[in-house]
């Protein structure tokens, strides 16, 4: 009885609580009951760590708003929001409306602020120069005056997919098609829904406009890091929809706000959090002024560099122990040890390495507050430790086994006869093959910002999606993985020499000829 | 006490049992050459005495201890027997000095001085003084299997095991290697050698074993061995080794793996260059213009024609030993080649054939030279 009433008395406090906010009339597509956010109000929200998705700027929304937030980059808010459930990350930031939905389709485990942070307008951008854009400005401006806009936003927000349908293209296109990019990953703006077709309140926007100045519309999404890189190359005409900053103004032309709106904050629910740490930036101009001078973002790729090359050279020291660790395990002989490594190294083979990053990352280590840095060595030296263990074996059993029963002839034990007899030669034969795996460990980093961790790729991909120009800082990141692929190789080589019967001098030390 | 004794050695594998019964004893300084068919446990044999192989039953007592007990120090065995494989495998990331070095350093605790020392004046008694500081894969064959037998002494054992050692060697490489093992002999060091080298098992050791079977089938002085067997499977063995038989069962015989094992019997018995020509020649011509023209002419799918070569090692003259019986009896007819004798003589051969008999069983033989 006692349990039941305990029960009771929580339900009423979470209605009087949904009740508080179904009077907010933003959200008022929301269904279902409302989980209690974590925190309030912005100000408790001082000093924590916040999530945002690829090419967003609502950073310095939040910035201006709340004092010593730090901040970290993820593909799509649902990683964000996955983060802040792992308790890796404070708060997730996006679009009100997308933010709502995230609650709604993860019940229980996060809740909105109450307050939205900040207005924002989000707009179409086009090439520099290009005639669309007072076009666009002149429809919006005519669709805002009649309502489509109202019903436009009525209708993506709904709760009802059902009714989320485009328009037929059926009209006549004297002006020929258009090509527009969008993200896909913004619901209800941009996103893909049945048979992969991209659709929301933008890509219907964009349609009905099209068929105003007399075109087609060809729609077509690509990475949040990427759109504005293809309307800047040309690779599209028009592309959307984002903030509008000064910074992407001087790059790409912007249309005027499509929908003002505002931005939220989704933080945990009350059941249960964890704490942790992040914290990583990067800024805005034109080529490499704006790649790496302002606000000194050098530093970001230095830094991304030195996370690349910490995590490539501890991960190699590891895997190269793991693996050696293998060999042994191989050679003891022991059959379900001999099953185990097997099983081991098939795995590793058979899952993508990416795919593993975020399994530690989300999964393995999801309840834990781990640095993704430490996630990345575990991932890559398990990956290193299998291709160089399977190397190392193979080259172990390609050394004749008369090597081996020459030197227990000899009277040396089965285990010197490997220390001093079977692996130096073995490895003569596998240096070479596990240097250029090592590199190819290097470049195969590249992926770790999967699980945000800022390395030198990532670092590139913050940098590109801040300044809105794709050439300069991906050919300056090719640059410096290949320069340092470059410099590591040689090291190597230096380091292999040693070994290498062929470079070594013809005589023995610390002898005399009688 | 004999320094080997070896009692009821027993050893089974799934589906095969190389060793049925061993018995046999070999005292210090003698030198034992072992011989046999292939695939009769003569390897086998000698890989039991230092535990590369762990017999399934029997004992092996060397120098007192029974190297199959349960808590026997394997290593320490071994440094008693040094061993000589068929693939010299010298340590390919060591140069050759170090490859005598090593183990002395390493298991004896030698200083490096001393090993370094050992290891030339070892180099220097298999001649290969100046190879020192080679790396193996730039020495020959020969070289390297001597490397491998400095490599054996240089652990100071009391007995030296060979497990075909000019086997895998090409034949002029044969004879400096076993003059090396020869030499050693003189010294007093005792061997076990397991080899095909019939002249080297004659003249070089004390002591022969004739392995067949999976048994030490006869053992005794070569002389005895030699030149009087006492069971007929070694009797047979030693006529095998001293001559070359061949038969073609079809008119597509495979003529290269015939040439080629002439030659093969031709080194081995140490005949010259003209001799060996000459043997290669007239069979090459009794075959191919007289033989298989004449079986395909009666149509006679299997002609069965038997060569028999035998020469006395050096020999300058070779007796071949042409069987045609089976093909007279496949209804050639008989005439011919009783003509063939003439004809081969006459006309194709004269410079290659000394004369021609037939022997009391109507055998027609050639006498190269």
């Amino acid at each position: 009885m006692v349990k039941r009433a305990r029960n009771r008395s929580l339900f009423l406090l979470l209605a009087a609580m949904l009740l508080a906010f179904g009077l907010v009339p933003v959200f008022a597509y929301a269904d279902g009951e409302e989980p209690t956010p974590m925190y309030q109000t912005l100000d408790e929200l001082a000093g924590k760590r916040f999530a945002y998705v690829n090419g967003s700027v609502y950073n310095l929304k939040v910035q201006e708003q709340i004092d010593g937030t730090s901040e970290e980059f993820y593909p799509s808010l649902a990683e964000c929001v996955a983060a802040v459930e792992a308790g890796k990350e404070d708060a997730a930031v996006q679009l009100s409306y997308c933010c709502q939905l995230v609650v709604n389709r993860r019940p229980g485990t996060v809740a909105l602020l109450p307050q939205p942070v900040a207005d924002v307008s989000e707009g179409f951008f086009f090439p520099r120069g290009s005639t669309l854009t007072a076009q666009f400005n002149e429809l919006i401006a005519k669709f805002g005056a009649d309502g489509t806009l109202r019903a436009l936003e009525e209708k993506w927000v709904a709760a009802d997919e059902a009714g989320k349908t485009l328009p037929e293209q059926d009209w006549d296109a004297p002006n020929g098609t258009l090509r527009f990019v969008t993200s896909g990953v913004i619901e209800p703006f941009s996103y893909v829904g049945e048979g992969g077709v991209p659709k929301g309140y933008d890509v219907e926007l964009a349609l009905l406009i099209a068929r105003e100045l007399g075109y087609h519309l060809e729609v077509s999404t690509l990475p949040m890091d990427s759109i504005f890189a293809a309307v800047d190359t040309g690779k599209a005409d028009f592309g959307g929809t984002l903030t509008n900053t000064p910074e992407r103004a001087s790059v790409c032309d912007f249309s005027d706000t499509v929908m003002p709106t505002t931005i939220s904050v989704v933080v945990k629910s009350q059941e249960g959090a964890s704490a942790g740490e992040g914290g990583f930036f990067g800024g805005m101009a034109e080529s490499f002024r704006k790649t790496f001078i302002e606000e000194d973002r050098w530093q970001l790729i230095l830094s991304g560099l030195g996370v690349t090359l910490l995590i490539s050279v501890l991960a190699g020291a590891f895997g190269l122990l793991l693996g050696y660790g293998t060999v042994l395990a191989r050679r003891s002989g022991v059959r379900w040890v001999g099953k185990l490594v097997d099983a081991y190294q098939a795995l590793m083979g058979r899952i993508p390495i990416v795919v593993v990053l975020m399994l530690l990352y989300y999964v393995v280590f999801g309840s834990i507050d781990v640095a993704g840095e430490l996630v990345a060595v575990i991932a890559f030296t398990l990956a290193f430790g299998a291709t160089a263990g399977s190397t190392m074996w193979t080259a172990v059993k390609g050394i004749d086994v008369i090597q081996e029963e020459t030197g227990l002839a000899l009277g040396y034990t089965r285990h010197q006869v490997f220390s001093k007899i079977v692996f130096p030669q073995a490895r003569q034969q596998f240096m070479p093959q596990l240097m250029g795996q090592f590199v190819n460990l290097v470049k195969d980093t590249a992926i770790v910002g999967y699980i945000a961790v800022a390395d030198l790729t990532r670092a590139g991909d913050l940098i590109r999606a801040r300044t809105m120009d794709a050439f300069f800082p991906l050919i300056s990141t090719a640059i410096i993985y290949f320069l340092i692929c470059l410099l590591l190789a040689w090291v190597l080589r230096r380091i292999a020499a040693r070994f290498d019967t062929e470079q070594r001098p013809r005589n023995i030390e610390g002898v005399v000829e009688k | 006490m004999s320094l080997i004794e070896v009692r009821h050695l027993r050893k089974e594998y799934p589906g095969a049992t190389p060793l049925k019964d061993v018995n046999a004893t070999v005292d210090e300084g003698e030198v034992v050459s072992i011989i046999g068919p292939s695939g009769t446990g003569k390897s086998t044999f000698i890989r039991c005495l230092n535990r590369l192989e762990t017999p399934t039953s029997g004992q092996i007592l060397v120098d007192g201890v029974d190297v199959c007990a349960p808590d026997v120090d394997l290593p320490k065995m071994r440094q008693k027997m040094g061993m000589v494989f068929q693939n010299y495998a010298l340590f390919s990331h060591k140069l050759v000095v170090e490859n005598l070095m090593m183990a002395p350093m390493d298991l004896l605790g030698m200083n490096k001085q001393d090993a370094y020392d050992q290891a030339l004046d070892l180099l220097k008694m298999v001649g290969l003084k100046d190879k020192a500081l080679n790396w193996p894969h730039e020495l020959s064959g020969g070289q390297r299997q001597r490397v491998a037998i400095a490599r054996g002494l240089a652990m100071k054992p009391k007995i030296l095991l060979f497990d075909e050692p000019t086997s895998a060697l090409d034949p002029q490489m044969v004879s400096e290697v076993l003059s090396v093992i020869t030499s050693l002999a003189e010294r007093g060091l005792t061997m076990l050698v397991v080899t095909h080298e019939m002249r080297f098992a004659r003249d070089a050791s004390t002591r022969v074993f004739y392995m067949d079977q999976g048994e030490l089938w006869e053992s005794g002085t070569p002389k005895q061995i030699f030149e009087n067997p006492q069971r007929k499977e070694t009797r047979d063995f030693v006529f095998r080794v001293r001559n070359w038989s061949w038969e073609i069962h079809s008119v597509d015989y495979d003529y290269p793996a015939m040439i080629s094992s002439l030659q093969a019997f031709c080194a081995r018995q140490f005949l010259g260059r003209n001799i060996t020509l000459k043997c290669r020649l007239v069979i090459e011509e009794i075959t191919s213009t007289l033989l298989i023209p004449l079986a395909e002419k009666h149509g006679v799918a299997d002609p069965h024609i038997g060569y028999e070569l035998s020469a006395g090692e050096g020999s300058e003259e070779a007796d071949l030993l042409v069987d045609l019986r089976t093909l007279a009896a496949s209804g050639v007819n008989e005439s011919e080649i009783l003509g063939l004798a003439d004809e081969i003589t006459g006309q194709i051969l004269e410079n290659n054939v000394l004369r021609q008999y037939v022997d009391a069983s109507g055998g027609l033989h050639l006498v190269i030279g």
